[in-house]
Formats: structure tokens, C-alpha cells, sequence
């Protein structure tokens, strides 16, 4: 199980900032600095084959930006992708097809994310075909029994996806994403747009599938209580960059990171006696467009020292496994 | 049943009730049929006591709030009930008197920030308004107060931010400006519809505290709507639970997150996954909450309820007290 099906290097991606034509030509008159969101800032991260990687961070933070960039859904900006082994950060459109089956994605909103014109079980189809698993008959086959492994019925393969309710909805993206038989699901917050006696079916579902096909999840969500249940590693973003990343475990009862810590105490806990030590931040998320020099977080850290405001700290190993980036870990002078 | 002394007949009786909703019914008469958004719910809020209501979305928690603000969009209609806010029905006031009672008295933080505040008006001119309108200050003292509220709820540089309009604001800014407008003229009560939702954790817990600051400041009643279990848990008294318009549970926190008696409340509490032990599989309520064009016969919940028996799915269970301040709407209670 140690083995890598993903490595991330030193991943980038900006944004250019869309101004409309007359920033555009005021730009090229008067030399204006072209602005841009530093969505992800330099991430390295791996995952380990037959994992769940759990991403948390805040809205904004760059999460889907990664995962898009990790199965190249969107073109990074600069650094690797190695999936199984080989790099697929530089390959060409044609040259990715044949990874395409492997990496699939769930969306978080399940209404936007199916097309209202086509009956599932033809989309099901198309998706087969369009990978050259199976065709014509068999596919329609195959479609009503992938149906079935997410929990919905033969019966509805003649349906449209607005004859469905939320959570089946999300079933149905389920069923899509898992149809080529992938190795690796990027599941961009796909429980929460549901209420939450749906959530829990959902997610016994994804866990159920994940032993069933041996899959590898990036698990991406703002909830606490989700990624503290599904994960078995965790990285937590801020601003575009990873600050902190290790076993759930290590990350919810010893969180380094300020950042972490203040995240993890501000789960509501559903427990009227339970006692909170909440860290209450001060101020904002930052822009993305300006993120703080030194370290992103220096603005809003409690523990905030002269050196964060100039100098970025680099990730260490803190202990086995469990990297933080924050230089209250550094001695005075090192780094 | 007991009788208490005048004006407190709640079984939370140590408080002066503030609000008492008697069995509101807000409907909405749309092509299709009629959505029965609130049916019959009974609640009451003593003086500076917060009640959270919970429930799945389209239960009809925002529609009870906004009938309580009698601000029901067309083609919705308030059919039947009373809402007592300190001794007056605010269903009988003419437009007017409900207009001095909104912002002033009770006031609502909404679930979408967006749709509060105009975008046409800079942020102070906003909340300067309302206080000019509710407590009749000039221009110039309603800009100065309108400034002490932004610095109250948090927002750096408020002189300024003053001057921005609401799309110059990020999401958490915009949330606190619609706080600091709800609570600018100091309202007894405060309805809080997902106040925090939208937000980010961090954010979140910041705009908690700054609720339970003001509430100790003020002792304003607050109801807060949240589909969360973990925000009531924090910061309310006492909960309604609702289902498909309806309230099956009431009681306080602490009796109704320890021994939860309608089917529907334990499931809501089995399947947060903190509860769960990791990697496990989470306990699930089966099913889907009901069409609103086709209601279930007898008990609401029974379609998904693991203990339905027969009368279920002929007699409607009525909202019960079946132990000292616990009401529940369940025939396992008979
Ligand atoms: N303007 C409207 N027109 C028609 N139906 C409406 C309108 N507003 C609400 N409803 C219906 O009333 C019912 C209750 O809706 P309400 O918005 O109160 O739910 P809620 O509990 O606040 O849900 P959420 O948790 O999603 O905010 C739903 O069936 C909804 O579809
Ligand atoms: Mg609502």
C-alpha cells in the first residue's frame, strides 16, 4: 500500500485577472503590471495508492484549483504531476487521453454538473463508448448495472437527471465518474450541497465503492467533521499553499499549524456540555490577488513573529510524516 | 395542565415570553398546487433566551422567519395563526405599525446577505437609514453610530468601509454589515437565518462570538435557523425541530441532544460524522424528505421512519408534552 499513485512537485498555477478590453489596452499604453490569482503556490503532496487524501482549507484557498490541476482537467502553470509513475504535467492533449479514464471527478453541485438533455443511462453510454470500454448494447448493459452499484434502480436509465432528487443526483455523478473503471476520483465537495441525512448515504457510499474498486480519493471539503471521518491523510490549505499535512490523526489531536489549530477549534461540536477552547481569529481570508509577503498567514496569526512578516517558511517534517510550514517549528536562526 | 402565572404559560417558564407563535400556517398558492412551507407550528422565546429551529432544507424555517418579519414573498400568504411579539399581535398591524416594529424590534440577519442589502447604496447610508427612520437621528449622528456598529461587528478601517458599496465587500464583511444592521437599534429580538453558512470556519467562529457579545450586551432574543446540530448545540437555550412544516420536537438543548425522542431527531443527531467512529459506515435516515405537492397521509416522517406502524399512515400525530418541557409529534408516545 506504500506506493505512490500520485506525487505533486512544486505546483503552480496562476490566473490572469480578466479586466474587459479597456484594462487590456490601458495595460499595453501605460505599462500596468498584469494582475494575477496565485490560486495554488508552489504544493507538493502525494498519495499514496488506495488512499483518501483529505484537502481542507477555506473557500478560496485554491482547493479545486489543485485537484483540477492534479488530473489536468485545467493546464498548470508550472511543476510536476507524476501519476503511476509517469509525468503527465507536460503531456499533450492527445497523448492524456489515455490517462482521462483513470482520473475522474465528482462535483460539489450535482445540478450543474449533469446535462439536462440527455437520459442517464444514454450519458452512461456515451461515457463507455467515448472510452472505448464497451459499446451499443452491452454498454446499456453495463450503464443499468453501474446504476445499481450506487444504490439506484435499472429501471432508471430512462430517466432525466431532473426526475431525480439532490442526493440521487449525486449518485448519478457517482455512477458517471466511477463507469470507466478509474483508479483515481478527485471528489471536489461532493456532499455539501446535501442535507445532511443524505450526506451520510453518500458517503457510505463513496467509502464503499473506494474498498469495492480499490480507488484513490482527493477528498476536497470545508468540513471538518466529513474529512475527520473519510480521511487517512490530510492536507490543510491556506491561500494557495499547503501550511500543513499528515495522518487524520495527527492533524486533528496534535494540529501544528496556528491556521490548523484555529480550523480544528472552530468545529461546532454537537455536544451542549462539550467545553470549547475556541481560537478566535482576527480579520479577514486575505485576497488571493496580494497574498501577505513572508508567511500568507502572518496577518491573522496569534503567534505572529518579525520573521513571518519578511521570510516564507519551508515545509519540515515535524515528526514521522506530519509536515508543517510555520516558523515558530524553526530554530531562531535556521531557514 | 398546570397553570402558570399570567404572561408565562410556556413550559419554560422562568423567562417572560417575548414571542409566541400559535399555529402559523403560511402557505404558497402556486400553479401546481399549494406548498404548505409552515403548518400549524407553536413556539415561544422568553426574554433573552435563544431558540435554534433545525431541520432539512425545505422544511420551512426561512419561511418562518420571514412571516414573523411579514415579509412572505408572493405567492405566499400567512392563512392562519397569531404571532404575539410582547403581548401584541404583530398579524394585525396595518403597514405602518409594521414597519416601525421591523429593524426596530425585531430584525433579521438573511440567509442570503446579498438580497438584504441594496446594491445601489453605499454601506453606511444603509445602516444610517435605519437609524434615522427608527430613532430619529440627523444624517451626521446616524453616520457616526452607523460607523460604531461597523467597529462593533469587527470591520477594520469602518470610516472608510462606510463609503464602500456592498459589492465592494468580501462575503464575511458583507455577513457582518447585515449583522450590523439587524443589531443597530439594539432589536429585542433577533432572527438569524443561517447566519453563518456561506462563511468560511474561521470566519464563522468569529461572527459566533461576536452573537453571544451582543447578546450578553443587549439580552436580545435571538432565533437562529441552521440545519447545523453543532451551532445549537453551542448557542441555543432551547430547539424546535422541524419536518416538512411542521414542529415533531421541542425542548432544551441539553434534553433533546441527550435523549432525543422523534425517530426523525435521532436520526438527524446518528448521522453527523464526528459521532461515528472514522472510516466506519454513518448511520442514514433512509429515503427522502417528502414532495411538498405530495404530502404523505398520517405522520409526516412515516415513509422513512424505522418504527411506523399502522397508524402512522392514517392519524396524524399532534405536537405532545410527553415529559416535563419535551414536546414531541410521535404516536410512539401514546
Ligand atoms: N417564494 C416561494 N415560492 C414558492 N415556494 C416557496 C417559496 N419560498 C419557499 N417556498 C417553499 O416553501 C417550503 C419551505 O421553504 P423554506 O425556504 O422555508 O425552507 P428552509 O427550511 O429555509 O430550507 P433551507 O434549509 O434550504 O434554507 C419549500 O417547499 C419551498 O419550496
Ligand atoms: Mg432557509
Amino acid at each position: 500500500m506504500s506506493e505512490m499513485l500520485i506525487q505533486v512537485k512544486n505546483l503552480v498555477k496562476h490566473f490572469p485577472v480578466e479586466k474587459g478590453i479597456i484594462f487590456y489596452l490601458s495595460s499595453k499604453i501605460f505599462k500596468r503590471e498584469e494582475q494575477v490569482v496565485h490560486a495554488v503556490c508552489d504544493v507538493s503532496l502525494d498519495i499514496k495508492k488506495g488512499e483518501t487524501l483529505g484537502l481542507v482549507g477555506e473557500s478560496g484557498s485554491g482547493k479545486s484549483t489543485l485537484g483540477k490541476c492534479i488530473i489536468r482537467l485545467i493546464d498548470p502553470t508550472s511543476g510536476k504531476i507524476i501519476f503511476d509513475g509517469t509525468d503527465i504535467s507536460l503531456l499533450k492533449r492527445n497523448e492524456l487521453r489515455k490517462y482521462r479514464r483513470k482520473m475522474q471527478m465528482i462535483f460539489q453541485d450535482p445540478f450543474s454538473s449533469l446535462n439536462p438533455r440527455i437520459s442517464v443511462g444514454n450519458m452512461l453510454k456515451r461515457m463507455l463508448e467515448l472510452h472505448e470500454i464497451c459499446e451499443g448494447k452491452e454498454a446499456l448493459n453495463r450503464a443499468k448495472e453501474i446504476l445499481e452499484m450506487v444504490g439506484l434502480s435499472r429501471e432508471h436509465t430512462n430517466r432525466y437527471p431532473h426526475q431525480f432528487s439532490g442526493g440521487q443526483k449525486q449518485r448519478i455523478a457517482i455512477a458517471r465518474a466511477i463507469a470507466v473503471n478509474p483508479d483515481f476520483i478527485v471528489a471536489d465537495e461532493p456532499v455539501s450541497s446535501l442535507d445532511v441525512s443524505i450526506q451520510a448515504q453518500i458517503l457510505n457510499l463513496l467509502m464503499e465503492l473506494k474498498e469495492r474498486f480499490n480507488l484513490t480519493y482527493l477528498f476536497i471539503s470545508h468540513d471538518l467533521g466529513v474529512i475527520k471521518h473519510i480521511s487517512d491523510r490530510v492536507a490543510v490549505m491556506y491561500l494557495g499553499k499547503v501550511v500543513e499535512r499528515g495522518s487524520t490523526e495527527d492533524i486533528f489531536s496534535n494540529p501544528s499549524h496556528p491556521y490548523t489549530q484555529a480550523l480544528i477549534s472552530s468545529l461546532p461540536i454537537p455536544d451542549p456540555e462539550a467545553k470549547r477552547d475556541r481560537i478566535i481569529l482576527k480579520g479577514e481570508v486575505p485576497s488571493s490577488l496580494k497574498p501577505p509577503e513572508g508567511c500568507r498567514f502572518h496577518p491573522r496569526c496569534p503567534y505572529m513573529m518579525e520573521r513571518c512578516k519578511k521570510i516564507e517558511p519551508k515545509m519540515i517534517e515535524v515528526s514521522k510524516d506530519h509536515y508543517v510550514a510555520c516558523h515558530l517549528y524553526y530554530e531562531e536562526n535556521e531557514n | 395542565m398546570e397553570v402558570h402565572p399570567a404572561g408565562s404559560d410556556s413550559f419554560f417558564y422562568e423567562k417572560r415570553n417575548l414571542l409566541r407563535i400559535e399555529n402559523l400556517r403560511t402557505y404558497f398558492f402556486l400553479e401546481k398546487g399549494t406548498v404548505k412551507a409552515v403548518d400549524g407550528v407553536n413556539v415561544e422565546i422568553g426574554e433573552g433566551e435563544t431558540l435554534g429551529l433545525v431541520g432539512e432544507s425545505g422544511c420551512g424555517k426561512s419561511v418562518t422567519a420571514l412571516s414573523l418579519m411579514r415579509l412572505v414573498p408572493y405567492p405566499g400568504k400567512i392563512i392562519d395563526g397569531s404571532i404575539l411579539f410582547d403581548g401584541q399581535d404583530i398579524l394585525k398591524l396595518n403597514d405602518e405599525e409594521m414597519r416601525k416594529v421591523r429593524g426596530k424590534k425585531i430584525s433579521m440577519i438573511f440567509q442570503d446577505p446579498t438580497a438584504a442589502l441594496n446594491p445601489v447604496y453605499k454601506v453606511g447610508e444603509q445602516i444610517a437609514e435605519i437609524l434615522q427612520l427608527h430613532e430619529k437621528l440627523s444624517k451626521a449622528e446616524a453616520l457616526k453610530r452607523a460607523k460604531e456598529m461597523l467597529d462593533l461587528v469587527g470591520i477594520p478601517s469602518a470610516q472608510d468601509r462606510l463609503e464602500d458599496y456592498p459589492h465592494q465587500l468580501s462575503g464575511g464583511m458583507r455577513q457582518r454589515v447585515m449583522i450590523a444592521m439587524a443589531l443597530a437599534c439594539n432589536p429585542k429580538m433577533l432572527i438569524a437565518d443561517e447566519p453563518t453558512t456561506n462563511l468560511d470556519v474561521t470566519i464563522q467562529a468569529q461572527i459566533l462570538e461576536l452573537m453571544k457579545e451582543l447578546r450578553s450586551k443587549f439580552s436580545s432574543s435571538i432565533m437562529l435557523i441552521t440545519h447545523h446540530l453543532g451551532l445549537v448545540a453551542e448557542m441555543c437555550d432551547k430547539v424546535a425541530v422541524m419536518y416538512s412544516g411542521e414542529i415533531v420536537e421541542y425542548t432544551d438543548t441539553k434534553t433533546l441532544f441527550k435523549a432525543p425522542k422523534h425517530p426523525y431527531t435521532q436520526g438527524l443527531l446518528k448521522c453527523i460524522p464526528t459521532v461515528t467512529g472514522r472510516l466506519q459506515s454513518l448511520f442514514y435516515i433512509k429515503g427522502s424528505i417528502p414532495d411538498p405537492f405530495n404530502l404523505p397521509s398520517g405522520c409526516r416522517f412515516h415513509p422513512r421512519c424505522p418504527y411506523a406502524f399502522d397508524r402512522c399512515k392514517t392519524e396524524k400525530p399532534e405536537l405532545k408534552e410527553v415529559a416535563p418541557n419535551h414536546k414531541v409529534s410521535c404516536h410512539l408516545y401514546d
